[in-house]
């Protein structure tokens, strides 16, 4: 029952008391009797609209709003447990509006940029969680493809400087992240259904390396953006990354 | 009247500018199909001739591939890898469908790619020669 429905309900309701009082004043008994029928069904339908409350009309969505819950991928299934109460049991059917509505700031973003269409359901989910994480997660993202830009010249899929993206995203996110939210987003990042397994296992172990050496960076208080590199280069030459579709070692093309 | 409707027609013209600027900012450097057509030829686009193609050969059909881009809006990328082969070349994350035409040898050489831009249902939603390196 939407709002519409219940405007109709009521309005019907108000014609109904009217031409029932218009004829207990003319004492038309037979038409007040079948009148009175029909108020009756409208006084039980009414008292409950009115006992459910502002109910279906705005109150789903304060219902909504003092959930906190956001539009976003985990706002579904979030939604649909939200406790309800008599007023508010049938609100669980508008989860998905409200769960669809973005603001006009979200949807200017989302198509001025490609980052959304970007983003595996699993990066999604862990955006509405930590969003602002994820933002420098992501800014991270762009610092490493730099980085890695300042050894291989382009960047390419399943080569060598796909390799140091990942290793140096890793790295970074390590630093300012911490490793276990930087282990999240790089997981929720391979977690895409439809990427072949083969180039998510050479991620995810270059990922990990790149942690790892991070890790011991920091642990030695050597971390820094140019030592994450040289490690790269190292860690490459010594054949301890996956790479698909090796091109050349950096120092081998001519570069650095 | 007048008065007011030029100043909406103003607002308008900025807002679309400055919107355009914005989008092409943070995508980076793109190409358009006749500057693509110039610089690589206008080879006529077939996706099994593309899938088995070098850069080169890859590069000589971008023009055509864009002007008949109708066929692919809409699609899954699932689909273009299935019709176009594996990617090469790399825009914003692994997602975007991206196809090298031409790789730089050294650092400073210009590299070009084709790139499938999706819509947040992973369908792709336009086409675009890219400039590979570049974007915000």
């Amino acid at each position: 029952m939407d709002d519409w429905d219940i405007c109709k309900v009521q309005a019907l309701w108000f014609i109904h008391c009217a031409i029932a009082g218009f004829l207990m004043l003319k004492n038309q008994v037979v038409c007040y009797c079948y009148n009175m029928f029909n108020l009756k069904t409208l006084y039980i339908l009414q008292a409950f609209l009115l006992c459910c409350g502002d109910s279906f009309a705005g109150s789903c969505e304060e219902w909504f709003k003092k959930s906190k819950i956001k539009p976003g991928p985990v706002c579904m299934s979030e939604c649909v447990v939200i406790p309800t109460k008599m007023a508010t049991f049938s609100c669980a059917l508008d989860c998905k509006k409200f769960c669809s509505e973005r603001s006009i700031g979200e949807q200017l973003i989302f198509n001025l940029t490609d980052i959304y269409p970007n983003l595996t359901t699993a990066e999604r989910e862990l955006v509405a969680i930590e969003p602002k994480k994820s933002i420098i997660a992501y800014r991270l993202s762009h610092r490493a493809e730099h980085l890695c830009l300042t050894i291989y010249p382009s960047s390419d899929t399943n080569d060598e400087s796909d390799a140091c993206r990942h290793y140096v995203w890793a790295g970074l996110m390590f630093k300012e992240l911490g490793s276990e939210f930087a282990q999240k987003v790089l997981n929720a990042h391979e977690n895409d259904s439809k990427a072949p397994e083969i180039e998510k296992a050479m991620d995810l172990a270059n990922n990990r390396a790149g942690i790892l050496r991070a890790e011991q960076l920091e642990k030695n208080k050597k971390y820094s953006e140019d030592a994450l590199i040289e490690e790269f280069i190292k860690a490459l030459g010594e054949k301890q990354l996956i790479v698909i579709r090796p091109k050349s070692l950096p120092n081998e093309r001519g570069i650095k | 009247m007048k008065k007011f409707k030029n100043v909406i027609l103003v607002l308008t013209l900025l807002g679309t500018a400055s919107y355009i600027y914005a989008i092409n900012y943070v995508r980076g450097e793109t190409m358009s199909v006749s500057k693509a057509e110039k610089k690589w030829g206008k080879r006529e686009f077939g996706a099994e001739q593309f899938k088995s193609a070098s850069e080169a050969n890859r590069a000589s059909m971008a023009a055509s591939l864009i002007r008949n881009k109708k066929q692919f809006i809409g699609k899954d990328r699932s689909e273009i890898r299935k019709l176009l082969g594996d990617y090469s070349g790399h825009y914003v994350s692994g997602m975007f469908p991206t196809y090298l035409i031409q790789d730089a040898i050294k650092i400073g050489d210009e590299a070009w790619q084709i790139v499938f831009l999706l819509d947040a249902d992973e369908k792709v939603k336009d086409i675009v020669v890219h400039k590979n390196c570049c974007y915000n």
